[in-house]
């Protein structure tokens, strides 16, 4: 575009015609630097430029007057330009003016000073109020819409566990940009959400961790020490305050989190804190740890402040070949992380719920077709194969659903590295987390509920487990503690391991503790691993003295207790003096068991087979009644109470004789007792079924179960028969 | 008249929606990134698309660009934030026909749109 072109253009120019108002702003850029125009132009065509960048952004009351205004700087420039021909003169105006093409908003008001009483209404006004202001009105009718809130709470908390996953990942990748895009993201789509919805606080707390990030991201600042504290300080006030939220959703009233205001500050002055070291070159190491180049010259060549790619600069220099540098810049962006996310659909958890239940109900009616007698005596040789053929896709169909209820167990690994990391700098201890098997999936189901006694276990081990630096480097141990979060499937478990390297456990305190607080009397003889299930019972606590991290009255014991809700299992290993090991198994699912089957009577009971320690058929001996006490069956030289099945379930016609039946033994919060049935009819998975509204809570089942035949079959639950059974056990022995 | 909803946030696109509805216009599709903005395209072109400019996979300049070389007339609206507002001019050079600033009031929104359809249409007839 000529100047005279660009002159005709800005006389035809609307405020309202951006695209056109953008190709006008093109031509002023072309035309700097070029022949046509004289140096001393540059100013004024930096002026126009930014009068067309005030009507496209609407910073200014009256486009109008700037679009006259910037007429008149084109035709200024055309004087310049006509003048340039004969003896070049500079005008006065124009060495006064600034001579930045696109001047950032905050540099705006300087622009306008030199010049501002020859146009004032055309000038920004920085105190005049932004669109947040303006939209105030719109944002109470927003804000005051619960769906849109609830919405805004999950697709937050979301946002900020990625943020806070990146955050950690970049402690020890702190070059991975895709990582610091996601904070920034997760910060930028908060601040946007929260300003529709008037959440004045959230939004600021967002806008300011937004701009800490953007820093980081045109790489001003390292996201490390001091930046990624407060970078990780933001994603925890903005969940505070996001939860806020939730139980204003929720009806009830809850007092903004503290620290928000301090917070803002320090995120107004982030320098406070040390600032971090500068980045070094990576793609230059890269080339020199592998033999490729030397360090000296890679070195020598980065520090020519030309511009352009390292990698260019290397080649030209000749330090590195061409093919070395691309390969090491490959290695270079396999490292930056840039990972393939596999294309997803998010569905709520009731309607996949609601899909497995169905699926449940097929598998029923499947196997209800298959055992029916006209099937199975069906003399057809094709219609057994087409049964069995649907068995087998309905099968698959139940294990594929199944599958889709799988969550990797990196959110709560993520939790865990944050909850050691701040762990270790409160008790002043220098702990190193590992995890490992982050992706071992397990049933969305069982995340939350094996987030909490995973918190008490990590708790356990950086507290209790872990000595200070001094004490390890008297024992010759590393002073930096390691605590491994280990997670693998095995034998149809998930295997869930908490091990530290630090003091382990002392059998000989933890036996003088359980004598000390009356759990067993003085001087009985225990196994090791009897010994560490001491750790277990109600009340105990090895701590000599109750710290902010631990020791908060929730006990092993309550972790036993959540994870056996989930029919899982927690068992410990330690060596003095080498650490201890907490490994927790769990089921893959919630929604199918491991069960025996128990002959009671004319019914079929599934008991789980985690309950379940023997079975075997007792000798006339070892019965007995204690007085009080009830029926007895000595077991191992211990005696241990026994339960008949049928008196506590009300079946009639079960066999009475205990040496003709069995004892299933099964072991319930640290308690051993027998259960009498008439036969074990073998084990079994099952699928769990709920019992429906109709029969509601009964004692002593939790769910019941589609056996082989087609047959119901109710499913024990340990706790309650053992209820029942101390509610009536006078009446059972009598 | 069609219009396609390009943002990563679901909520953010959910309040447009409502903002929308509020001016009649239901007819909305969505994408939550521009490569699924493009395949949408794909199938059948919207007659206006709101952008934001932040996103994973593919960002709204990218995508805008990548519509501009087969599409030269299809709508199309910039939403930005107020401190993203130095790209404006690029981003209306990339081929955006107008910008709107978040949060925006449904007035706004109403104006923009009616600038950028009438915008749009000339565009198309003096082409």
């Amino acid at each position: 575009m000529t100047l005279d072109d660009l002159a005709a253009a800005v006389v035809g120019a609307e405020p309202t015609d951006l695209q056109g108002l953008a190709r006008i702003h093109q031509g002023l850029q072309d035309l700097r630097g070029t022949k046509d125009l004289p140096d001393a132009a540059d100013p004024l065509v930096a002026e126009a430029a930014r009068c067309v960048e005030q009507i496209i952004l609407a910073e200014c009351a009256d486009p109008l007057a700037v679009l006259r205004e910037l007429e008149r700087k084109v035709a200024e420039l055309q004087g310049l330009c006509d003048s340039a021909m004969r003896p070049i003169n500079t005008t006065a105006g124009a060495t006064t003016a600034p001579s930045e093409t696109t001047p950032s908003p905050a540099q705006a008001p300087a622009t306008a000073a030199p010049d501002a009483a020859s146009q004032p209404a055309a000038r920004p006004d920085p105190s005049a109020p932004t669109t947040i202001g303006a939209a105030a009105g719109e944002s109470d009718s927003l804000g005051s819409d619960p769906s849109l809130l609830a919405e805004f709470v999950t697709e937050s908390r979301e946002h900020l566990e990625n943020a806070e996953g990146a955050l950690l990942d970049l402690e020890t990748n702190p070059e991975n940009a895709e990582g610091i895009n996601a904070i920034f993201r997760a910060f930028h789509t908060i601040k946007g959400t929260s300003g529709f919805l008037g959440l004045t606080r959230i939004n600021a707390v967002a806008h300011k961790a937004e701009t800490l990030l953007d820093r980081a991201r045109k790489g001003e600042i390292r996201l490390a020490g001091g930046y990624a504290d407060l970078a990780l300080e933001a994603t925890d006030v903005l969940k505070r305050l996001v939860e806020q939220v939730r139980s204003r959703l929720d009806g009830s009233v809850e007092a903004e989190p503290e620290g928000v205001d301090a917070l803002l500050d320090r995120l107004d002055a982030p320098e406070e804190p040390a600032p971090a070291t500068p980045a070094p070159l990576r793609l230059g190491d890269i080339l020199v740890a592998r033999g490729q180049a030397d360090r000296r010259q890679v070195e020598q060549v980065a520090a020519k402040a030309e511009p352009g790619p390292i990698g260019a600069k290397l080649v030209s220099a000749g330090v590195a070949d061409a093919r070395s540098v691309a390969e090491a810049l490959r290695i270079q962006q396999q490292a930056s992380g840039a990972a393939e996310s596999d294309a997803t659909l998010r569905v709520s958890m009731a309607r996949l719920d609601k899909l497995i239940d169905m699926v449940g109900e097929l598998v029923i009616a499947q196997s209800m077709v298959s055992q029916d007698p006209l099937v199975r005596n069906a003399s057809s040789h094709t219609l057994m194969r087409k049964v069995a053929q649907s068995d087998k896709i309905t099968r698959e169909l139940q294990d594929l659903t199944l599958s889709m209820r799988m969550v990797p167990l990196k959110g709560t690994f993520q939790k865990m590295a944050r909850l050691v990391r701040d762990l270790g700098r409160k008790s002043g201890k220098q702990v190193r987390f590992v995890a490992e098997g982050e992706d071992t999936e397990i049933d969305r189901n069982m995340v939350d509920a094996i987030a909490d006694p995973l918190v008490h276990m990590m708790r356990n081990a950086v507290d209790h487990g872990l000595e200070t630096p001094e004490e390890r480097i008297r024992q010759g141990k590393p002073p930096e503690g390691v605590v491994v979060l280990r997670a693998y499937h095995a034998a149809g478990k998930v295997v869930i391991e908490v091990q530290d390297d630090g003091r382990g456990i002392d059998p000989d305190r933890i036996l003088a503790k359980a004598v000390e607080r009356g759990i067993i009397e003085p001087g009985r003889e225990l196994s090791q691993s009897e010994v560490f299930e001491l750790l277990f019972a109600p009340g105990f606590s090895t701590a000599e003295k109750v710290t902010d991290v631990s020791g908060r009255g929730v006990g092993m014991d309550v972790v036993k207790k959540n994870i056996e809700a989930m029919r899982g299992r927690v068992d410990i290993s330690s060596t003095k003096g080498r650490g201890s090991t907490f490994t927790i198994r769990l089921p893959l699912t919630l929604a199918i068991i491991d069960g025996m089957l128990l002959k009671v009577g004319g019914e079929t009971y599934v008991l789980p087979t985690v309950n379940i320690e023997q079975a075997f058929r007792p000798e006339p001996a070892a019965l007995s009644t204690v007085k009080g006490q009830g029926e007895m069956v000595l077991l191992r030289g211990r005696l241990v109470p026994m339960f008949r099945l049928h008196r506590l379930l009300g079946v009639r016609g079960a066999c009475e004789d205990p040496t003709a039946a069995l004892l299933v033994v099964v072991e319930y919060e640290g308690q051993r007792c027998a259960f009498l049935a008439d036969a074990l009819l073998g084990q079994q998975q099952v699928v769990i079924k709920s019992l429906g509204r109709a029969l509601g809570d009964i004692d002593g089942v939790s769910g019941a179960a589609i056996l082989g035949d087609g047959r119901v079959g109710l499913i024990l639950d340990v706790g309650g028969v053992l209820r029942i059974a101390r509610g009536d056990s006078s009446a059972g022995a009598a | 008249m069609k219009i396609l909803l390009v943002d990563d946030s679901r909520t953010i696109r959910n309040i447009q929606k409502n903002i929308l509805a509020q001016i009649g216009q239901t007819d909305i599709q969505e994408a939550s990134d521009g490569v699924e903005a493009m395949a949408l395209i794909a199938k059948g072109r919207p007659d206006l698309m709101l952008v934001d400019w932040n996103m994973p996979n593919m960002d709204g300049i990218t995508l805008v660009r990548n519509v501009r070389q087969s599409d030269k007339t299809l709508p199309i609206i910039m939403v930005t934030t107020e401190a993203e507002k130095t790209r404006v001019i690029e981003a209306i050079k990339a081929g955006v026909n107008n910008y709107v600033v978040k949060p925006f009031t449904v007035e706004a929104l109403r104006a923009k749109i009616e600038q950028t359809i009438g915008s749009a249409a000339g565009a198309a007839a003096t082409t």
